[in-house]
């Protein structure tokens, strides 16, 4: 039965009874609790360039010859550049060794399913962003973050069920959007308290706030009962599931509870031990500060106050000076992506989350007069998660033109022109995503219809 | 085309038979007795389903056929177009996209090959269609577009009985000038401002008085931002070497440098954009000048950057002093050059918000001048799925290849005004010889190449060209439309499959109307801002106040908004009369009386609002976290406003003229074995300062023996039973008498700062509250609580 039916038959009389919001009733916020599966997309704004990481090629005269590689070798299955001219590969930070691909394919990307030759069609920032987003290119639907979110929205009052980071946030009013703010954290946990570090401190006497929640719910009613507008209906409904979900908001305080990790407790989980890479990671404390928003993320799905997330990284759009941009952007987002995969295991997640990894579109395979690379519709994008096995899924060639993949057996590649094979294309990974998460057979999915039509032939990329 | 029975003034905007209710709580809708009717024009058809030929065309003809199987090839800049082809549609974001179509549908109807016309060959591939055969004869589609083709022919509109018209509950007069006063002006209406507005004259001249008062001019600044996000500034540092005066601002070492100047100049070029906006508005010029004007604006700390002369000296007390200025300099190759003006477009910081590369070739520029000054999203114009396989066999695809030129040959002649401006450093020098690139369309405007003689200050010719543009209307309709009603307009619908699709385009095309008659408006009046603030006020997209059940689409876009925080800071303002944040003392915030607004620093992102760089989307309905961030500053304001209050004579408070603390519900009582004795005439007082509260912070008028005022009264009673209950059984310690934290008390003047900006200052002695000993002061201070939380009050 899903929480929309209980509350109307459970009337509205006796709702307040369920709300003892800014009470510390143990009770109700053990109930707040979401227990997983959580789901965390991580986006690199500005369009990747994925030869450089898991679709590597080998240079020739004037393509693809970032870095020069030399070397490309499958690592579980993933073709990722293993040498230059200069030897080993890296992907290196203004100059600094922060992380090799195949070092990140053998041990916590190691569960990722990768998908290259990924087609977006497109070379629009937007487009693409809003394709991976929520599997449409042409039509605005919710992010399957939000969608994962509001499935389970629908049966239980989860305070920050979407936390909203990322660079596609569209809801679709499924479920309610959230800003992350460590600092104001406990504020919003205890919303009455002048001092949120003491219990004892309230602006106004705590039996008020009782009082207070149940007038507002009979408030809100009354209003739903007699206000047509669509816009009313909308923001009303909205506050009235803000309401029900603040009944676990004191749940935010867990969040806090453990003191933030310092460089040096970081520092194990860091690839290259070599003291230039640590001081530079160290410098400004730009690992801890990569690593701190997804660790509050993280641990707001530890404390089941939270369900999905999005989270975005910059400094992709690299039209200039490729090399040394593209490989520095990158670097932090891999770095920050290990730490999540790490992280989550050691927060005893790991088992329970899905990370999805994406980026507007790819880079061209040639440099523009400036060394930089400009957009290009053929990308990469990764998934690991409860029952996904690892795989690489799909290819491109040589220039970094998308091949096909078979519509009966996707790990089967073909040729581009190959009639039994279909390019992959976002709608068909968030088809797959739908599908494992169980979205798909909810009422508000099948509002928000995938495209249909030439080439959006089900996949089955995550069988 | 000629269209009948249809009123789009702003005083009958869509059609919308609506008139106000009587003020005091009524809530039954009103049924309209007659009028004109949304979509109808003419009484030729009589039947139910009747459709006229404008109907037609927006609900089947495009939406159905046209949009999907045409418009990519046959739309200006299309590959059919390229080649000739005498038919072209304009698509949804053209202004009156729907006249301009039909008219071109039905003069291409009259080609015939063979007794049938061209327009019903080419789509099945005959007659050498560039696109072969696009549709076939038997389907759906081919039938709308032959009944339609053939209806054209006969060379009359369809028309249809009026329908039933829509019935709306529209704000009366006091309702609509308190909204307004409070988006607009951030302040509640006098009662003299009440009393006046009796009718439709009176009512434009006080909404029109509220954009002369200065809080309407920050609100100004924001909606425009909303747009360009343009403050995200630009730091001075970045300037060093092309500007005369940047080594004062980013030069520590030069004598001049402070690093309060520093943060003044980044804080000045941060809004100049805006301040120029202000300007324009302010002394009531042409708004087109924000893009076509040769001039900007400047303060005494612009003014020293730009090596211009200033009249007052670069002061922190000057930073609010906006200035014309003209002339502006660039330093290049060690000599100063004066910059070719065109208002915001030529500012740091719009060239820096909206920043380019070598490849990009300020097409992004141009995406944002089409989308924000001219109402066209670029994006909208085709749908293109990209192959990089036909990319590749192309050369020069963005010309050549019809995938792309579609959208590059619109945009690209615009990028080409930004020629001279660098792309690379965006803070480079102008280079007023500078190059444009041989393989993009040249620059020009609406098909139209610049003349070679204007490059030297290109964008400055583009700037007018853009002011002149019809569309120039539009787009300030569509940017104030927004800001004031917080929503984006309508777009065109796109899920034709959707049962109430036709009820959707209905009421895209009747807002697309009342946009198109606000732009004509605007044009009419000289371009004056203020006569689509009025249209935006008096339209049934701010005025509506409730609506039946039923056809939803058709009112899409009505009802209350989320307050953004900027407006609930001011909100909180108008109706409390008490600051809504903290005092700090520094050079800047003494600027504002040392006022720090919560909502509008660290509580902004978390409610909902924007940064301008990687948070650029209001959140626009409540979240459990905005929900308690708006009830933390809901107790906060509770606790500061309650006593403070009701320290002052009742005449002269905002929220308690019918009660002292002294009227309290129940006889006091001094054992829990007393039963409560209720008295009667402090009960009507209560309900009646209720009715107060509600129409003060609510905008809503109730009896006093309304469900609201009885459940509110409740809430006060039962506040004041616990505490006198706790009181009683605590008397041994004392009693309950104390507030629940220091700040709640009636001691501080929450509305005056000290004058050396070190807090608030303290209440006289002899007017100080300290202790609640009747239990009302904190009793009505859940009230305030209750209702600064309240659905009505963080929505308008």
């Amino acid at each position: 039965m899903q929480r929309r039916d209980i509350l109307k038959i459970g009337g509205l009389a006796g709702l307040s009874l369920l709300l003892p919001w800014g009470t510390s009733s143990q009770a109700h916020a053990d109930a707040a609790r979401f227990a997983g599966p959580y789901f965390l997309h991580l986006h690199a704004s500005g369009g990747w360039d994925p030869t450089l990481f898991c679709d590597g090629k080998v240079a020739t005269e004037n393509l693809l010859d970032t870095d020069a590689v030399t070397k490309v070798e499958l690592v579980n299955g993933v073709p990722v550049p293993t040498e230059t001219k200069n030897g080993e590969y890296a992907l290196l930070s203004d100059g600094v060794k922060v992380e090799s691909p195949k070092h990140f394919f053998q041990n916590q990307g190691k569960s990722f399913r990768v998908f290259n030759g990924v087609d977006t069609q497109t070379n629009n920032h937007e487009t693409g962003v809003m394709a991976f987003g929520c599997g449409h290119n042409s039509t605005e639907l919710p992010a399957f973050a939000a969608m994962a979110a509001g499935k389970v929205a629908l049966t239980q009052d989860v305070p920050m069920a979407f936390l909203a980071g990322g660079a596609y946030n569209f809801t679709g009013d499924v479920v309610a959007l959230s800003r992350f703010d460590r600092d104001r954290i406990r504020n919003i946990a205890f919303p009455n308290r002048p001092d949120s570090n003491n219990a004892e401190s309230k602006f106004i006497p705590e039996l008020a706030t009782q009082e207070i929640l149940a007038a507002r719910t009979k408030r809100i009613a009354a209003l739903q009962a007699t206000e047509n507008l669509p816009r009313t209906k909308r923001t009303l409904e909205a506050l009235r599931e803000a309401q029900l979900g603040g009944s676990g908001l004191s749940l935010l305080a867990d969040v806090l509870k453990d003191p933030d990790l310092t460089f040096d407790q970081m520092k194990g989980m860091l690839p290259f031990q070599e003291q230039a890479s640590l001081d530079y990671l160290n410098n400004g404390n730009r690992f801890v500060n990569l690593a701190r928003p997804v660790e509050s993320i993280l641990r707001c799905f530890a404390a089941g106050i939270s369900v999905s997330a999005t989270y975005a990284m910059g400094g992709f759009d690299t039209h200039d000076n490729h090399d040394v941009n593209q490989m520095r952007a990158q670097s932090n987002f891999v770095l920050t992506l290990r730490y999540v995969m790490q992280r989550a295991k050691e927060l005893g997640i790991g088992d329970k989350l899905y990370v999805l990894v994406t980026s507007d579109f790819g880079r061209t395979p040639r440099y523009n007069m400036n060394r930089g690379k400009d957009h290009w519709n053929v990308t990469s994008a990764l998934l690991s998660g409860p029952g996904i096995a690892p795989a690489c899924i799909g290819a491109s060639d040589a220039g970094h033109k998308p091949k096909r993949v078979s519509k009966s057996d996707v790990r089967t590649v073909l040729e581009d022109k190959d009639s039994n094979g279909l390019r992959i294309r976002a709608s068909h990974l968030h088809r797959e995503m739908r599908r494992i998460l169980e979205v798909d057979k909810l009422d508000f999915a099948k509002q928000w219809p995938l495209p249909t039509g030439t080439g959006e032939d089900v996949l089955g990329l995550l069988t | 085309m000629a269209r009948t029975k249809r009123s789009l003034t702003p005083k009958d905007s869509r059609g919308w038979k609506a008139r106000a209710v009587p003020i005091a709580g009524a809530v039954a809708l009103v049924a309209a007795a007659a009028g004109a009717s949304v979509g109808c024009y003419g009484t030729e058809d009589s039947s139910a389903e009747c459709q006229t030929t404008r109907e037609t065309f927006t609900t089947e003809v495009y939406g159905k056929v046209l949009a999907q199987n045409c418009a990519g090839c046959h739309t200006p800049g299309g590959a059919a177009a390229d080649q000739g082809a005498k038919f072209i549609l304009q698509r949804e974001t053209y202004p009156d996209f729907v006249s301009a179509n039909i008219a071109s549908m039905r003069e291409y109807a009259k080609v015939e090959v063979g007794g049938k016309p061209l327009l019903l060959r080419k789509p099945l591939g005959e007659e050498k269609h560039g696109g072969g055969a696009i549709l076939q004869s038997g389907s759906a589609e081919y039938r709308i577009l032959t009944d339609f083709v053939n209806q054209l022919r006969t060379g009359e509109d369809k028309t249809c009985p009026n329908e039933a018209p829509l019935t709306l509950q529209q704000l009366d007069n006091q309702e609509l000038l308190r909204k307004a006063a409070l988006n607009l002006a951030g302040r509640i209406p006098t009662d003299a401002e009440y009393a006046a507005v009796v009718d439709e004259a009176s009512l434009d001249a006080a909404l029109l008085k509220l954009t002369d008062e200065e809080v309407f001019y920050k609100r100004l600044r924001d909606m425009w931002n909303d747009v360009l996000f343009t403050e995200k500034g630009v730091d001075v540092s970045t300037m060093l070497g092309s500007y005369p005066g940047a080594d004062v601002f980013a030069n520590d070492k030069n004598p001049a440098y402070t690093p309060d100047n520093r943060t003044f100049a980044n804080y000045s070029l941060r809004q100049e954009p805006l301040r120029l906006i202000e300007f324009v508005t302010r002394n009531r010029l042409p708004f087109s000048d924000i893009v076509a004007g040769n001039y900007t604006v400047v303060n005494p700390f612009l003014a020293r950057l730009y090596g211009l002369g200033a009249d007052r000296p670069m002061a922190a007390e000057n930073l609010f002093y906006w200035q014309k200025a003209e002339g502006v300099k660039q330093v290049r190759s060690g000599t100063e050059h004066v910059v070719p003006l065109a208002g915001v477009l030529s500012t740091p910081s719009f060239l820096n918000r909206w920043e380019t590369t070598a490849t990009n070739r300020s097409r992004k520029r141009a995406r944002i001048v089409l989308k924000t000054f001219l109402a066209t999203d670029i994006f909208k114009f085709a749908q293109r799925p990209v192959d990089p396989s036909s990319l590749a066999s192309v050369q020069n695809a963005p010309l050549n290849d019809s995938q792309c030129s579609v959208c590059h040959n619109v945009h690209d002649p615009i990028a080409g005004a930004f020629r001279g401006f660098s792309e690379t450093s965006q803070m480079a020098t102008f280079d007023k010889e500078g190059k444009w690139h041989d393989d993009m369309k040249p620059p020009g405007f609406n098909g139209v190449d610049m003349p070679s003689t204007e490059y030297t200050r290109a964008l400055s010719w583009l700037g007018k060209r853009i002011g002149d543009d019809s569309r120039f209307g539009l787009a300030v309709a569509y940017v104030m439309y927004q800001g004031i009603t917080g929503d984006a307009p309508l777009e065109y619908p796109t899920d034709k499959a959707n049962p109430r699709y036709a009820d959707k385009v209905k009421a895209f095309e009747a807002q697309n109307d009342w946009f198109l008659s606000v732009a004509q408006d605007f044009q009419a009046s000289n371009k004056d801002v203020r006569r689509v603030v009025l249209a935006v006020l008096k339209s049934p997209y701010f005025r509506a106040k409730n609506g039946p059940a039923d056809k939803p689409e058709l009112y899409a876009s009505m009802g209350s908004r989320l307050l953004t925080p900027e407006l609930l800071a001011l909100k909180y303002q108008a109706t409390l009369g008490v600051h809504a944040g903290d005092v700090r003392n520094s050079a800047f915030y003494k600027l504002q009386g040392f006022k720090r607004q919560w909502l509008e620093e660290e509580w902004r992102l978390l409610y909902g609002g924007i940064d301008s760089n990687n948070t650029t989307k209001r959140v626009d309905v409540l979240s459990p976290g905005m929900l308690a961030a708006a009830s933390l500053i809901g107790n906060v304001m509770a606790c500061r406003v309650t006593a403070y209050d009701f320290t002052k004579p009742a005449a002269t408070r905002n929220l308690f003229k019918f009660v002292d603390p002294n009227i309290v519900p129940f006889s006091p009582r001094t054992d829990a074995s007393i039963p409560l004795v209720a008295i009667p005439e402090n009960e009507t007082k209560i309900r009646q300062n209720i009715v107060h509260l509600y129409w003060r912070l609510l905008g809503e008028r109730i009896e006093p023996n309304s469900e609201e005022a009885t459940r509110t009264y409740q809430l006060f009673a039962n506040v004041w039973k616990g505490i006198e209950a706790n009181s009683i059984a605590t008397a041994a310690k004392g009693g309950d008498f104390n507030f629940t934290d220091n700040s709640c008390r009636g001691v501080t003047n929450w509305g005056t700062v000290k004058a050396a900006g070190d807090g608030f200052e303290e209440l006289p002695k002899e007017v100080q509250i300290t202790q609640d000993k009747l239990f009302t002061i904190r009793s009505w201070q859940a009230v305030i609580a209750y209702l600064v939380s309240d659905y009505r009050f963080l929505h308008e």
